[in-house]
């Protein structure tokens, strides 16, 4: 649980702010896009697109097409005598074709289109008019009013793609019922053709509303969108600048830092020609290389990895760039060329991958495939009626897919974040939960193993007291039982035979005390049992313990061994050594390897004996056996006439 | 305290003992035993002492209890083991009226007198024990010493008790202050207690004992005593603190 909450402490901000911060980018303009529009639709109804225009097409020599040349032309009226006119339905198009087939010198030409205005009578005049078109696609454009000129777009000729015409008339020219004549000429390059929209004519406040109108949805949304996604690559890298582990991220800022790249043209021109020329080849080519960065950030979801095909989208990017730049003067459309490889290529790498996100995918997986579908099919809209200018009142859908494609990658990376999140969590739990039951089994084994263990020592110890009770008291009862049956058993004898097995009884007893490895204990509980009879028998105790150490190996069987080792010693005293003093010690000693001893000394001033030939009963083998059970050894020493000694040496350390 | 000093055996010069059965007055007896048989074993002891007088018996738990009604004895002899219950409730009913605590020597009869029964019935408030088994003399010798104010002390309950009031009361006892009936008892061993148990524990008799410290056989029996009653508090402070610290009683 702490680590986990560590982990999350650590990374969460970075990862969670930048989630919501992104859903704020992509909601926002989107709501104040709902609101602007409401806001508009509630408005004055607009005024209608002009019906049909006389538009007459001026052969033009002597100029350049460029911004010299168009501003040559803006002081130059023309011949309208010459001028064949004839009325058409607007739009007018003649649309560029991928493959121009020019050699590079085309004629140019100068397209008129005549408008008549007649204020209506009876009604209060407007005060003033304005002219607004879509678009127009060709060079700069010039609006004339009665044959002089009200205005010459020089400044911004190259954005007229995007930004819609919009002029105001001079006030002072409205009289009712005065028909005005307003012409909107703009020159084109022949082979490149041109786009001419809708056009309307009107009070200049209402307009306005349909000129802002057009700029909004044409101009501010898809420049908002390049700033969102360009700050999204920017927080995408930043985040994965610190997590370099997760490269989804990385190509997440990938993608939108070239989005943001190739859909830079929202925001203006260059005025240098050539300047223009690699900014708009470059730009172009960005399109191929959006391709690759999407496929890049889509594969990631794929359960398998597609590295051929990346490094193969990432070359076609790279060729295309080099092909398109200025320097091979190609007779080529590049951008529209791009437009449609590209969406074809797209189409085709997102339908497969789409296949494979519905069949078996994700449920991320199948909403980025939902999602950037919706690419190559805008981006056809755009190169339909904005590159190769067949509709020019058409808003052109590209930009917008940034609001589509990049909230499902937000969308999608946010799943995956609260995914790992979640799965960490259960992983955390899950641990806890199997560290709780694996701490709950060994506790269980522990007892196990421990009620496993204090049986066999109750096991052991029973077996042990049932032989000591059967080779001591058991067999010193049955043999003196068959005795009394047979009426051979005196009262003293009965009673030497029940004093016997009682005090095997209390030695028994006595060798399980917890007295704690500690032999000094043990030999006194044996005089606390047996010295006053000692006495009794009219022996003085000399009594001398000296500091022992503890034997580890004292268990309560071993115990009563000692026990009787020197409860026999004191019996052979009692019984045969007619002695008047009884010598009882143990002390610390090393044997001759220099490991430690403990040595319990039984000794006494008796009659003695001949050690050589002792087999008077006096158990001497029974305590030589006894001490080998013991691993000690006993060592006897005596003299007749001058007492006797036992020694059990007894190892303190036993291997 | 005597304040005893460890000069070693040699620089006090033996204390000639008194002879209790001359100087000493009547001893009161109550013995509760369910046995018949060594109930007339110990009745017959004590009639050979003319200075040790049965004045009530009991052979089970609840005479034994009843008897509690009537005047103080001397000394008790109770068996644990009796038909409808323990001795140990018999000991601990004493030491909850002032009037028999005060007086009465309690002294535990056991075939064993092993260390698991004498520790429980120290604890509860006996200040000695018997094995069923003594010969007369010393079972005498033991109810006098022990209505003179002095415990007998088997080597193995010597070893129990220092290992329970040894080094470790110290620093366990400090924080449980004492019942207040017993404050002017420290819970830790005297220096000279500690010496008598650690001989003891050694299988030297008190007599010996005696002689190795120096002082009287009858002081080497008080401090056995006192470190009876030692264990006693020890056995209180030690639930009290238990108590404490699992939260049953409040500070």
């Amino acid at each position: 649980m702490k680590l986990a909450e560590w982990v999350w402490s650590a990374t969460e901000p970075a990862g969670e702010r930048a989630l919501r911060l992104g859903a704020l980018l992509v909601g926002l303009p989107l709501l104040l896009a709902f609101l602007f529009f409401w806001h508009h639709a509630i408005d004055t109804p607009t005024p209608a697109p002009v019906a049909s225009v006389e538009r007459w097409i001026e052969p033009l020599a002597g100029i350049e097409f460029n911004t010299a040349g168009f501003a040559a032309l803006a002081k130059r009226p023309a011949d309208f005598s010459r001028a064949t006119w004839e009325n058409i339905v607007l739009p007018d198009v003649v649309p560029i074709a991928p493959i121009v087939g020019s050699d590079g010198h085309s004629p140019l030409a100068r397209v008129w289109m005549r408008v008549r205005y007649t204020p209506p009578v009876g009604q209060p005049a407007p005060e003033q008019l304005a002219v607004y078109v879509t678009r127009v696609m060709g060079g700069a454009w010039s609006v004339w009013l009665d044959g002089r000129l009200v205005e010459v777009n020089l400044e911004d000729w190259r954005m007229q793609w995007n930004v819609p015409l919009y002029v105001k008339l001079p006030p002072g020219s409205l009289s009712p019922g005065r028909t005005m004549t307003i012409d909107v000429a703009f020159p084109i390059s022949v082979d490149q053709g041109y786009a001419f929209g809708s056009l309307s004519v009107g009070e200049a406040a209402a307009i306005d509303r349909l000129f802002e109108m057009r700029v909004f949805w044409q101009c501010v949304l898809p420049k908002t969108s390049v700033v969102i996604v360009l700050l999204l690559g920017l927080i995408s890298l930043h985040y994965w600048l610190g997590d370099r582990k997760d490269h989804a991220y990385l190509r997440l800022a990938f993608a939108a830092i070239v989005w943001a790249f190739g859909n830079a043209m929202y925001f203006g021109d260059f005025l240098d020609d050539d300047a223009s020329q690699w900014f708009y080849a470059l730009n172009n080519a960005a399109i191929s290389w959006l391709v690759a960065a999407i496929t890049l950030f889509v594969t990631q979801f794929d359960r398998d990895r597609w590295p051929r095909l990346e490094v193969g989208l990432a070359a076609y990017a790279g060729v295309v760039t080099v092909m398109t730049l200025p320097v091979w003067h190609w007779d080529i459309n590049g951008l529209s060329l791009q437009y449609y490889v590209n969406a074809l290529l797209t189409l085709s790498i997102f339908s497969y991958f789409s296949g494979r996100a519905f069949t078996k995918g994700s449920r991320e997986f199948r909403v980025i495939m939902a999602a950037v579908l919706f690419l190559p099919l805008m981006a056809l809209q755009t190169a339909y009626a904005v590159t190769a200018q067949r509709a020019p009142d058409a808003i052109d859908l590209y930009p917008f897919s940034a609001y589509v494609v990049f909230g499902a990658f937000l969308y999608v990376m946010q799943r995956r974040y609260l995914t790992a999140r979640r799965s960490l969590e259960e992983l955390n739990a899950s641990l806890d939960q199997r560290l709780l039951e694996r701490e709950t089994e060994l506790a269980e084994q522990h007892r196990k193993l421990m009620a496993i263990e204090q049986d066999r020592i109750v096991q052991q110890e029973r077996q042990r007291i049932m032989r000591d009770m059967h080779d001591g008291i058991g067999t010193a009862l049955m043999s003196s039982l068959a005795l009394a049956e047979r009426g051979e058993l005196s009262p003293a004898r009965t009673a030497a035979i029940l004093r016997d097995s009682l005090d095997e009884l209390k030695m028994v007893i006595d060798s399980l005390e917890p007295i704690g490895e500690d032999i000094a204990t043990l030999l006194a509980s044996l005089r606390y049992r047996f010295g006053q009879r000692i006495e009794d028998a009219g022996l003085h105790i000399v009594w001398d313990m000296g500091d022992l150490p503890p034997l580890p190996w004292l268990d309560p069987s071993h115990a009563l061994q000692v026990l009787r080792i020197v409860q026999e010693s004191f019996a052979n005293v009692i019984k045969h050594a007619q002695a008047s003093e009884i010598h009882i010690g143990a002390h610390p000693a090393v044997d001759e390897a220099g490991r430690p001893l403990v040595v319990v000394v039984v000794a006494d001033n008796g009659i003695g004996f001949d050690p050589a030939h002792a087999r008077r009963g006096r158990g001497l083998g029974n305590l030589r056996r006894r001490a080998a059970d013991l691993g000690a050894t006993i060592d006897i020493r005596s003299e007749p006439g001058h007492g006797a000694s036992i020694s059990l040496r007894l190892s303190v350390d036993r291997a | 305290m005597t304040g005893l000093r460890d000069d070693g055996p040699k620089t006090t010069p033996p204390t000639p003992r008194t002879d209790d059965t001359r100087a000493a007055p009547t001893i009161s007896i109550f013995i509760v035993e369910d046995k018949a048989e060594f109930l007339d074993e110990f009745s017959r002891m004590l009639s050979s002492a003319p200075d040790l007088h049965l004045v009530a018996t009991a052979t089970t738990l609840a005479e034994g209890l009843a008897r509690l009604e009537g005047a103080p004895v001397d000394v008790l002899l109770v068996d644990l083991g009796l038909p409808d219950g323990s001795g140990l409730d018999l000991i601990r009913e004493i030491a909850r009226r002032p009037a028999w605590r005060d007086s009465c020597e309690i002294m535990v009869v056991s075939v064993f007198a092993d260390e698991a029964h004498v520790m429980a019935a120290i604890e509860a408030g006996a200040s000695g024990y018997l094995v069923k088994d003594s010969s007369p003399a010393s079972f005498i010798q033991q109810i006098r010493e022990l209505h003179a104010g002095g415990s007998p002390i088997s080597p193995v309950i010597a070893r129990k008790l220092l290992a329970r009031l040894g080094a470790a009361s110290s620093s366990e006892n400090t924080p449980a202050a004492p019942s207040p009936e017993r404050a002017s008892l420290a819970v830790e061993l005297a220096e000279s207690e500690r010496m008598v148990l650690h001989y003891a524990s050694r299988g030297y008799t008190y007599d010996e004992v005696a002689k190795l410290m120096g002082v009287t056989r009858h002081t080497v029996l008080s401090y056995v005593k006192r470190s009876y009653l030692k264990l006693q508090v020890h056995s209180k402070t030690e639930a009290l603190y238990e108590a404490r610290r699992m939260g049953l009683v409040r500070d």
